[in-house]
């Protein structure tokens, strides 16, 4: 309970890595900032 | 929802489609690999986003567009056999064969039940003993492990009127047959989300490197879709052809290998038929003769017809990027989306339903 699961035909595939996927927004934020 | 929204981010996708016009400096050709990013590329409005020399096109990563004709009329001699049920997704019920759809044999009597789940379909034989339900198994490599588990399951629970008709598909092999052939001229890949969260980021490095070919592989949400592209363009522009996961918060580097091991304990590479590109060597996966009592084609001896498809249909091209929708002649005239004369009208994932739906005015 409490997890994010990528869901595909009535399966779970991947349980979401909380920690990448805070270090994938920042990444694309900086790539964002880079022109504002 | 907090790791969902974030990357819908209107402000984020503008300030990142800001940074993709100004860094593609030349006419740049990608390809979007998998039907879903066709899809979301469309309905949030990305295209109208996009620098005007980047140009997309859509490839082989729909399912139910890939599967040839022979089998959906192999599908379809199945459900007329008596006894049988066929519990399918619901997007192949409605894909034309040579002679009418799943649809149609349902409405002559046939037993076609739609499902969501290959364990739905399970369920439905456990409910109808008397039945033999079959379940026609298309889709890459995000769907072939829930099948794989569904096979195990049914012998755990000596389910014994249950079988698996495969038409599963690997998506390495079709890219590499794709690269290899001469005339599709694009600079780089988008690589798809969900079935290389089984397959790894890995097993693109092959392609990469043999066909000097950026990879990127992307999420589905927009600002996912624009930071992949911006990763493809900034490896072309320095000349570089690498794989690059931008959805890591999905995707590893190895994959699944739970999944894996499921793929490869129950089902054996063969040589497959995909639509557009003919037969591909290792590209499809057969049942394990260890189950075979859950294969349909060695239970009732099914043969799949080769077939062309329908007639003036240019599907195969525009899988394979040859063409856009617009160029097919049956486009948005005799094949719409109510009454498909091609598997790419039909699914939701298809190339010609999302131009139809989100962008016809759009061509090669």
């Amino acid at each position: 309970m409490g997890e994010y699961i990528i869901v595909h035909a009535g399966f779970a595939i991947y349980a979401l890595d909380k920690d990448e996927a805070e270090g994938n927004l920042r990444l694309l934020m900086e790539t964002a900032e880079g022109i504002r | 929802m907090r790791h969902l929204y974030e990357f819908r981010d209107r402000g984020l996708t503008i300030s990142l489609a800001t940074e993709l016009d100004r860094i593609v400096d030349r006419p740049i050709r990608f390809m979007e690999v998998c039907g879903t990013h066709t899809m979301a590329i469309f309905r949030h409005g990305l295209r109208s986003m996009l620098p005007e020399d980047l140009h997309l096109i859509s490839g082989p990563g729909c399912p139910v567009c890939v599967t040839p004709t022979g089998h959906i009329d192999a599908f379809i001699r199945v459900a007329c056999m008596p006894g049988v049920t066929v519990a399918t997704f619901g997007d192949l019920v409605r894909v034309p064969g040579t002679d009418g759809s799943l649809a149609r044999t349902g409405s002559q009597g046939a037993r076609i039940e739609v499902v969501y789940s290959p364990i739905d379909a399970l369920n439905l034989a456990e409910q109808r003993p008397k039945d033999l339900v079959v379940f026609p198994a298309i889709g890459f490599e995000a769907t072939i492990p829930g099948v794989a588990a569904t096979i195990l399951e049914a012998r755990r629970r000596k389910i014994q009127n249950f079988a698996v008709f495969s038409a599963h598909k690997l998506m390495p092999p079709a890219l590499e047959a794709l690269m290899s052939q001469s005339g599709l001229e694009i600079q780089g890949l988008l690589c798809p989300g969900h079935v290389s969260t089984i397959i790894g980021a890995n097993a693109y490095k092959s392609l990469a490197m043999r066909y000097h070919l950026p990879c990127v592989i992307a999420g589905f949400e927009p600002a996912d879709i624009i930071h992949a592209l911006i990763l493809l363009t900034r490896q072309v522009r320095y000349g570089r052809a690498e794989v690059e996961n931008a959805y890591p918060r999905a995707v590893g580097w190895e994959g699944n290998a739970r999944a894996q091991g499921l793929m490869q304990e129950v089902f054996e590479p063969v040589d497959a038929e995909w639509r557009g590109m003919g037969i591909i060597p290792g590209s499809g996966l057969a049942i394990q003769p260890e189950f075979s009592e859950f294969d349909i084609t060695k239970r009732l001896d099914i043969e799949i017809p080769q077939v062309q498809g329908p007639k003036g249909c240019r599907c195969g091209e525009i899988l394979i990027g040859q063409c856009m929708p617009s160029d097919c002649h049956l486009f948005a005239t005799v094949c719409t989306p109510l009454d498909p004369i091609g598997p790419c009208m039909v699914s939701t994932e298809g190339t010609c339903a999302a131009y139809y739906r989100y962008g016809r005015s759009f061509s090669s």
